[in-house]
């Protein structure tokens, strides 16, 4: 035993202690966050490029005109700080003697009228009240050559009253410049939509700004009723976060077995490459090798999973300072059912990684017989969406009874929000552990033939024979 | 009867249609130095790794210390034929490493590594890493990594291979020490004389069959010869007409001439007949090396054209 775990200390500390491990192990991750945490400072501080420029509004009543002024007035009143809506306000009065209230009333094609002031959008409205063709074609001709950003035709009928029979939306017409982004075209389709609806409610006697707060959704606050006799509240945060548990913990595992898995590979090739296997070999016998590169490169995985699932508990426990409905995301429970699914994806992929890596003699042979190894280990990616969205249909419930798939399948299963039959965790358990022994005791038989075999690399059938070797 | 170290007994192995080893016996004594020869591909290496438990036979049995190698890894040391280190790992790092994997306690470990790295002239070495040594110094790294751990049985599978003259020479002299110290020690080679200034005992093997297993003292005794060497000062004297010369050959790289004496001759009295017979610069008693006796056993046992075989393979060497 001593031997074996003196194998695995060297396979551990080999692995561990080199730059490269230490760069793709902290490094990546950090690198992420990283990137995130820019990303999220670039958004915040708005660095997208303003719109600044006229939008002509083919409109002979003019009303939509001048909601269009208020709404896109509006967007900049519900979003700014207060400091940016008195600057606004500023602005508003610096140019319209009338003062902000005077704002929506004034339009005029002669006179663009409104202009809104915001890090995003300054939007001149320019009210054209003919909508003749050539008008049309000549506006659009604007928009082409730059002078104008967009140009919206509203035909009469959209602003009239609709029917509530009618399931067919009503339809207006808008002529965007080239370089617009697609940003800055839903935000101009959003709030002309919303000022010919401000429109139809003043044209119903309605007060535009009533009936505008009327068409505002509630907000629900959800809560779920516990066995324990308590009342969760469950935000929309909390429920995106759980949705995505079962991604989180199918990564997590399979990151920490798969790397580990090739590092054992790697290793193994290494020690048969350099010919260094049977100098091991007269000091240990072969299942003791096997067995301490094994373990070795399970602490490797044991380490990456920790040091992951730590700063996702971590970021979990500074969550639920934040939110209390996310202490029930995570319960310890998960942790566990992860150390036990940890260890048998671990001693599947291990055991195949260990029977690849002693039947080749060196990388570029490894190719042929990893190939379909790595393809089994693409299984769990495709299988994270059916399984997540269907945790006890057919597909999730025979993956997860199929190595090496069994443990990623389950986890996902396990941390998606429908219970799992209480029958079939136990049973699959243990089938997996089944699984594990049978695959070990399988790459011990390879390994023992395949760790002194050079040249040709085997084939399937040959690696069958070797297994059936006493 | 002396104690014996290893014990083989009608060992076969086979690989596909070849028959590596065939029918073999072989007993080596404690406390011996033997040395196993034949030409590349005569079995060598597969009978060292059965004796290894490395890989088995197909019929037969192999003893080794009383048991199996399995179960005596730590009081053997063994040096493969295809031997690497690990490039990255530093020296004393990986002599540490497998002296462990052999048993030994870690708090000797490190002083004892630096030790022997003296003792094979490479005290510089313990913190470099094993891809910075030149070739030979690999060499005598995995060499001290066979015998780290100072076991009492040491197989050494073609030692010399690749090693200069002066590296050659110190390997000798510690297998020597190592011997005189007590330790049973087998080596492969396939070049005889080396094994012919070192060993005290000779296995002779050949397409897996054995051909000879005896001491050199032995080996002197059963192959005699009886051919003298004589330089003459003068080289038209004749030598054929002389009492118990049978014949005279003139060798092909020497003035020197080759003669074979006639069954129940007496070298002595030969000799003195040579150097009456006018001035020699040099009598001598011709002694046969391996390479001959190589020859001549895988004649007597295979045939001639066999034993050509063989010659032309030791010619290369």
């Amino acid at each position: 035993m001593s031997k074996t775990i003196t194998v695995a200390w060297r396979e551990f500390k080999q692995t561990v202690l080199r730059p490269v491990f230490i760069i793709a192990v902290l490094g990546i991750p950090l690198l992420i966050v990283g990137v995130m945490i820019i990303a999220i400072v670039l958004t915040v501080q708005n660095k997208q490029p303003p719109l600044v420029g006229t939008i002509a509004i083919v409109d002979p009543s003019g009303e939509v005109s001048a909601a269009a002024g208020i709404e896109f007035g509006r967007d900049q009143l519900d979003r700014d700080q207060t400091e940016q809506i008195e600057e606004a306000q500023r602005r508003a009065q610096e140019r319209f003697e009338g003062g902000p209230e005077a704002v929506p009333s004034i339009v005029d094609a002669e006179e663009p009228a409104i202009r809104i002031v915001r890090g995003v959008v300054r939007i001149d409205i320019e009210s054209v009240s003919e909508a003749d063709q050539a008008t049309i074609s000549s506006l659009t001709e604007r928009v082409r050559n730059g002078t104008l950003i967009a140009t919206a035709v509203i035909p009469p009928e959209v602003i009239e009253l609709p029917d509530p029979a009618q399931r067919e939306r009503p339809k207006f017409t808008l002529h965007v410049a080239e370089g617009v982004d697609s940003d800055h075209i839903s935000l101009i389709e959003r709030r002309i939509g919303q000022a010919v609806v401000r429109v139809r409610a003043a044209r119903a006697d309605l007060d535009p700004e009533q009936a505008m707060a009327m068409l505002r959704r509630p907000e629900a606050q959800t809560s779920r009723a516990l066995k324990s006799g308590e009342d969760a509240r469950e935000g929309e945060g909390t429920r995106v976060i759980k949705q995505l548990l079962p991604a989180v913990f199918m990564i997590l595992l399979w990151v920490s077995t798969f790397t580990t898995g090739q590092h054992l590979l790697m290793s193994t090739i290494e020690e048969k490459s350099n010919r260094v296997m049977e100098v091991l070999l007269s000091a240990v016998s072969p299942l003791q090798l096997m067995a301490g590169k094994i373990i070795g490169h399970c602490g490797v995985g044991l380490l990456i999973a920790l040091l992951y699932s730590s700063a996702f508990v971590v970021a979990m426990i500074v969550g639920a300072s934040l939110d209390e409905s996310l202490r029930r995301v995570l319960v310890p429970m998960d942790l566990v059912y992860l150390a036990i699914f940890f260890f048998m994806a671990y001693f599947m992929v291990a055991s195949l990684m260990a029977a690849v890596g002693s039947a080749v003699s060196d990388i570029r042979e490894a190719n042929t017989l990893v190939t379909p190894v790595m393809l089994v280990m693409m299984i769990p990616w495709m299988l994270w969406m059916p399984i997540s969205q269907a945790p006890n249909g057919s597909l999730a419930t025979l993956f997860s009874f199929i190595p090496p798939a069994s443990p990623f399948a389950l986890i996902i299963r396990r941390a998606a929000e429908e219970p799992i039959p209480a029958w079939q965790m136990p049973l699959a358990i243990a089938w997996g552990y089944l699984c594990v022994v049978a695959m070990v005791w399988m790459a011990a038989k390879i390994f023992r033939v395949g760790v002194l075999m050079y040249g040709k690399p085997p084939t399937p059938i040959e690696l069958l024979k070797w297994i059936r070797y006493s | 009867m002396a104690e014996i170290a290893i014990s083989i007994q009608k060992v076969n192995k086979h690989f596909g249609d070849t028959h590596a080893v065939c029918d073999l016996d072989l007993d080596v004594p404690r406390g011996s130095l033997c040395g196993f020869l034949g030409p590349n591909g005569a079995g060598k290496s597969t009978t060292i790794r059965m004796i290894m438990s490395i890989i088995y036979p197909d019929t037969g049995s192999i003893q080794v210390l009383d048991s199996s190698a399995l179960k005596n890894k730590d009081r053997i040391g063994y040096l493969p034929e295809e031997r690497g280190l690990y490039r990255k790992m530093r020296v004393g790092e990986f002599l540490e490493y497998v002296a462990k994997l052999k048993g030994m306690q870690i708090s000797e470990l490190p002083a004892h590594v630096r030790e022997w790295l003296n003792r094979i002239d490479l005290p510089d070495v313990y913190r470099k890493r094993c891809q910075e040594l030149s070739k030979g110094m690999q060499q005598k790294v995995q060499f001290l990594a066979a015998v780290i751990h100072e076991p009492e049985l040491i197989i050494l599978d073609e030692p010399f291979s690749g090693l200069d003259p002066v590296n050659a020479q110190l390997m000798t002299e510690l297998i020597r020490k190592m011997n005189d110290n007590g330790a049973t020690i087998i080596f492969s080679t396939h070049i005889l004389h080396q094994a012919e200034q070192l060993c005290d005992r000779i296995f002779l093997i050949n397409k897996g069959i054995k051909l000879l297993d005896a001491t050199l003292e032995q080996i002197r005794e059963q192959f005699d010869p009886r051919t003298l060497l004589a330089e003459p000062l003068d080289g038209d004297i004749n030598l054929h007409g002389i009492e118990g010369v049978r014949d005279v050959r003139q060798m092909h790289d020497s003035p020197a001439m080759e003669i074979e004496l006639s069954e129940g001759a007496d070298p002595q009295e030969v000799m003195g007949k040579i150097l009456a017979a006018g001035p020699m610069r040099s009598v001598e008693l011709r002694r046969l090396t391996l390479d001959e006796v190589f020859i001549r056993q895988v004649a007597a046992g295979v045939g001639e054209q066999a034993a050509e075989v063989a010659r032309e393979e030791l010619s290369h060497v």
